[in-house]
């Protein structure tokens, strides 16, 4: 008996112990703001054993990378209450921390081959990422688990990179209850034999609807690993996912009201939850209002007080359908232009034409307390930037004075890497303390290069993106996280030639060249000789011309 | 380093032209054979392995859509199209190279976002939700899909984004985009000609990349493209002949676009009707072709494919190979690669045998007429005012 009872807890000991070496987590938070807009952050989490396989983790082993963070997004309409993870800019944003020593080669020979295997992973144009375009920032991206000074850092966006259904196909297969999808899909005649039909297996992914993702004011999927070794053979990848969509049933649907449902913001209803035991999906919502609706479907949430938050845990196997109805459904739109984020960037273009320009970054600090942060701007080369130029103007918030910095509030330090064309961008990266309740304003000038006819776009007078400005806010007490800002994306627009030029030029060239060469050449060459006068027979029609010769000869 | 990448390129392309004069001859003396007997000799030749003689193992299709702007939906749609109907007959996402110029599912200017419609009542979406783009935007250049043709990659390149063929591959290569004579424009920047693509296949041929070659083309002067091609079982089809335009095929008011173009459209017509297993010919597939619908007349080029139309299967170039075959020998890849009549030899190597120097040394002697050079004196006065013009403007512009 005793016996038994010791294999049946060892038994238990030994699932639990497995069930807690991979641990994997499903979420899916909805928050509602009183404008009516829905945020839906998807958050997958997974670890990855030594023993496992996946993508990425073969990924993170053969490059030697600690840290690596990778996002898509696009749209600028971002709720940074609502999403955990922060706001992104458009494009791709691309950071690794990777091993300085690593058998296979150099860090910059790895960082190439990760965006070309990303590239490949995620079907996106990340190859696109090179020297020319990496930097390496010393203070913006310091992770504590990483050691600097035995693994280095790159850093390199993309402003001009889109998202589309073929970065969701491959990001959604990295799930560990993926989406299993049948065919394409999308049949508007209910006659035609369904024969494709947008599947899934399970969980909350099932909830993925392209139609319903990119039609939304923002999207942003994003990709974050990360490696730990215990001993030397000993790794786990940790592997975090994440998807911020916001979406807006105030727009999309005729009523223009506030009300919304899984089914009307997707499309799709959540089919149970992942067979994967080891698997724990939970649905939060978080709603503008603490009263004055219902909750529609068959299974009610529980309120949790610790995540401010209605809870729903989904069952294995069942449909799963929500959605709120409120009373009073008309949305408070003027919500819509109030920020309540203590610190905030933005950076926009000055000056006009197409030779000069400048840059100007206002950074505001609505928190009483002064804080520390470090500005990361990379401009891609050809933006020829004058540091003398560089100012730095900082005024109280409300009263609009010009504040005369002392104290600690002085200090503040700045790195800078000149750019090198077609090598290297131009680094800016400033640490700086803002004095409480503040705005700083930093500017500087740039000249435009005028770049090489190849070395355009094909759609040259478009502009060309510059990724956004980074900035990190570091903790002012050791409770606080550090977080990072981004700010907006510029389109410059380079002085463009007009392409037609250089072959009218040509052609016209040529034909003078032509003409001239040709009419000189047979003057020079030829010789004038006179015709034989036997040949010269007077015609009977020249009975008025006197004959002669013609040339003088005779 | 791109100077260097170049090189490599160029040297490439002048190895594929120095085979050329071989491969010109083989073709040549292919066009004296009987065509019918040889196709019969390849179909006892294959008679072991099913689908009609082709002896392929695997399917491969590239397919390019070359024009960037939104204005080109049409073209894009009809990549996708393709795209969706080799997905359906069997080839898989890991074997199609899919090349898109632009994103025009995700386009602000698109009123349905994430989808691509090749038919303005929209039954039928292209993008879906299931589909691996493997070079989109910027990435589709001229350069890229030559290196994808002939496998000549950089060194960290994944695997999605390469040709992995082998002898025994049948590829589809389908592109469509703006063009004219014997020109494809790409990004409405650059330009690929057809000696470009006909030398890439040479290429392809010289490196045992391919089994058989169906080259499909949707643009103006189509026909013009594939005319250079050299190299053998290179089967061709183009939606219009040289001097002739190719047109879009119906317009969706609410995409505010052309979404799909003529000849693509005819042949997704018969397409969508086939299933994996169809014993259709390719010549039934170019018996439908109706150059009153086109509104163009339809290019066919037979003449580098001994094996006949009427022999090869849609399903050759269009699906999915499932048969396997058993060996009792050690599998060789050179063995099968059957291409040739036994009584045409090639020389490959680009050296030429003295007969061959001559014949391709010998150039057409025009008699030169002598013009007297009196006629040339009407000009001088006309040249010498250019000349003073010419000088005005310089001392004008200096002054």
């Amino acid at each position: 008996m005793r016996r038994l009872v010791a294999i049946i807890i060892a038994a238990w000991v030994s699932i639990s112990a497995s069930a807690a070496q991979s641990t994997q987590h499903e979420t899916l938070h909805l928050h509602q703001r009183p404008s009516g807009r829905v945020t839906a952050h998807f958050a997958f989490a997974q670890s990855v054993a030594q023993s496992q396989a996946h993508a990425l983790d073969d990924i993170a082993r053969g490059f030697g990378i600690d840290e690596m963070a990778l996002s898509f997004t696009q749209g600028t309409r971002c709720d940074s209450i609502a999403t955990k993870v922060g706001c992104r800019p458009p494009g791709v944003v691309l950071w690794a921390w990777m091993r300085n020593n690593h058998s296979l080669s150099s860090v910059d020979t790895r960082w190439s081959a990760l965006t070309n295997a990303l590239a490949g992973t995620f079907c996106a144009s990340l190859n696109f990422i090179t020297p020319e375009n990496s930097a390496e920032p010393q203070s913006s991206f310091t992770h504590s688990s990483v050691n600097s000074s035995l693994s280095s850092l790159r850093y390199a966006s993309l402003p001009r990179e889109i998202t589309c259904t073929e970065n969701l196909t491959p990001w959604s297969k990295l799930l560990p209850c993926s989406t299993k999808v049948n065919h394409l899909a999308h049949i508007k005649d209910r006659k035609m034999k369904p024969y494709c039909i947008l599947g899934s297996k399970a969980g909350i992914a099932s909830l993925f609807n392209a139609y319903a993702i990119y039609d939304a004011d923002y999207h942003s999927m994003s990709v974050e690993v990360s490696r730990k070794c215990t001993s030397d053979t000993e790794c786990t990848t940790e592997i975090r996912q994440d998807l911020v969509v916001a979406l807006d049933p105030v727009r999309k649907g005729y009523q223009r009201n506030m009300d919304w449902s899984l089914q009307f913001l997707f499309g799709k209803e959540v089919a149970g939850s992942c067979p994967l035991n080891e698997i724990e999906t939970n649905i939060l919502v978080t709603l503008p209002k603490a009263e004055g609706f219902e909750f529609e479907g068959k299974v009610k949430p529980v309120y949790n007080d610790e995540k401010n938050a209605w809870v729903y845990s989904l069952e294995l196997a069942k449909q799963f359908s929500m959605g709120v109805k409120y009373s009073d459904s008309k949305p408070d739109l003027s919500e819509k232009s109030k920020s309540t984020e203590l610190i905030q960037i933005h950076r926009h273009l000055t000056g006009y034409g197409r030779e000069r320009g400048g840059i100007k970054i206002r950074i505001s600090n609505r928190d009483t307390k002064p804080r520390t942060v470090t500005l990361l701007e990379v401009l891609p080369w050809f933006i020829k930037l004058y540091m003398h130029t560089l100012q730095r103007t900082t005024y109280h918030i409300t009263s609009q004075e010009v504040l005369s910095l002392s104290g600690e509030v002085v200090n503040q330090t700045l790195k800078y890497q000149p750019a090198i064309p077609r090598i290297r961008p131009s680094v800016i990266e400033l640490t700086a303390t803002l004095p409480g309740e503040s705005i700083t304003v930093f500017t500087f000038q740039f000249d435009r290069a005028f770049i090489k006819y190849t070395e355009h776009p094909p759609d040259a007078n478009r502009g060309f993106d510059t990724g956004a400005a980074i900035l990190t806010v570091h903790p002012a007490s050791r409770t606080e996280k550090e977080y990072r800002l981004f700010s907006d994306v510029l389109l410059i627009a380079l002085p463009t030639p007009d392409f037609s030029m250089p072959y009218n030029v040509i052609t016209m060239s040529c034909t003078i060249v032509a003409l001239y060469f040709g009419t000189v050449f047979n003057l020079i060459v030829k010789k004038l000789e006179g015709l034989d006068d036997s040949q010269l027979k007077k015609k009977w029609w020249m009975f008025w011309v006197k004959e002669r010769s013609v040339l003088g000869k005779k | 380093m791109n100077f260097l990448n170049w090189l490599v390129l160029v040297l490439g392309a002048a190895s594929a032209t120095n085979a050329a004069g071989g491969a010109i001859r083989v073709v040549e003396d292919m066009r004296g054979l009987d065509r019918a007997a040889l196709a019969a000799d390849f179909l006892s030749a294959g008679a072991g392995s099913s689908g009609g003689g082709s002896g392929h193992t695997n399917n491969w299709a590239v397919l390019v859509c070359t024009s960037r702007f939104w204005f080109n939906y049409r073209h894009i749609a009809n990549t996708l199209s393709m795209y969706r109907t080799v997905k359906r007959l069997g080839i898989p996402d890991s074997n199609i190279i899919l090349m898109l110029a632009d994103d025009v599912a995700c386009n602000p200017r698109n009123h349905f976002p994430a989808t691509v419609y090749n038919n303005a009542g929209r039954y039928l979406d292209l993008y879906g939700s299931n589909i691996e783009v493997d070079y989109r935007g910027y990435e589709v250049t001229v350069e890229n899909f030559i290196r994808v043709l002939t496998g000549r990659h950089e060194e960290h390149v994944p695997r999605s984004k390469r040709l992995l063929t082998d002898d025994r591959s049948n590829i589809l290569i389908f592109m469509t985009g703006h063009g004219g004579k014997e020109f494809l424009k790409f990004q409405d920047a650059e330009e690929i000609g057809s000696h470009d693509i006909a030398d890439a296949i040479a290429q392809m041929f010289e490196k045992k990349r391919y089994n058989e070659i169906f080259f499909m083309i949707d643009t103006c002067q189509a026909a013009s493209l594939y005319k250079q091609i050299y190299s053998p079982n290179v089967l061709a089809a183009a939606s219009s002949l040289t001097g002739q335009s190719s047109y879009s095929h119906h317009h969706d008011m609410e995409i505010g676009t052309a979404v799909i173009d003529r000849w693509t459209y005819s042949n997704l017509e018969t397409l969508e009707k086939l299933e994996r297993q169809d014993k259709n010919t390719l010549a039934n597939l170019f018996k439908t072709y109706d150059s009153s619908v086109i509104l163009s007349d339809p290019g066919i080029r037979t003449d580098l494919f001994p094996r006949g139309i009427e022999n090869a299967l849609v399903t050759d170039f269009f699906g999915g190979v499932q048969t396997t075959e058993l060996t009792l020998e050690m599998y060789k890849t050179s063995e099968k690669q059957k291409v040739l009549p036994a009584d045409v030899k090639v020389e490959f190597d680009g050296r030429l045998s003295s007969a061959q120097k001559d014949t391709l040394l010998e150039k057409p002697r025009y008699k030169l007429k002598v013009v007297l050079p009196q006629t040339y004196l009407i000009n001088v006065p006309f040249v010498l005012c250019f000349g003073l013009l010419l000088t005005g403007v310089v001392v004008a512009g200096s002054v």
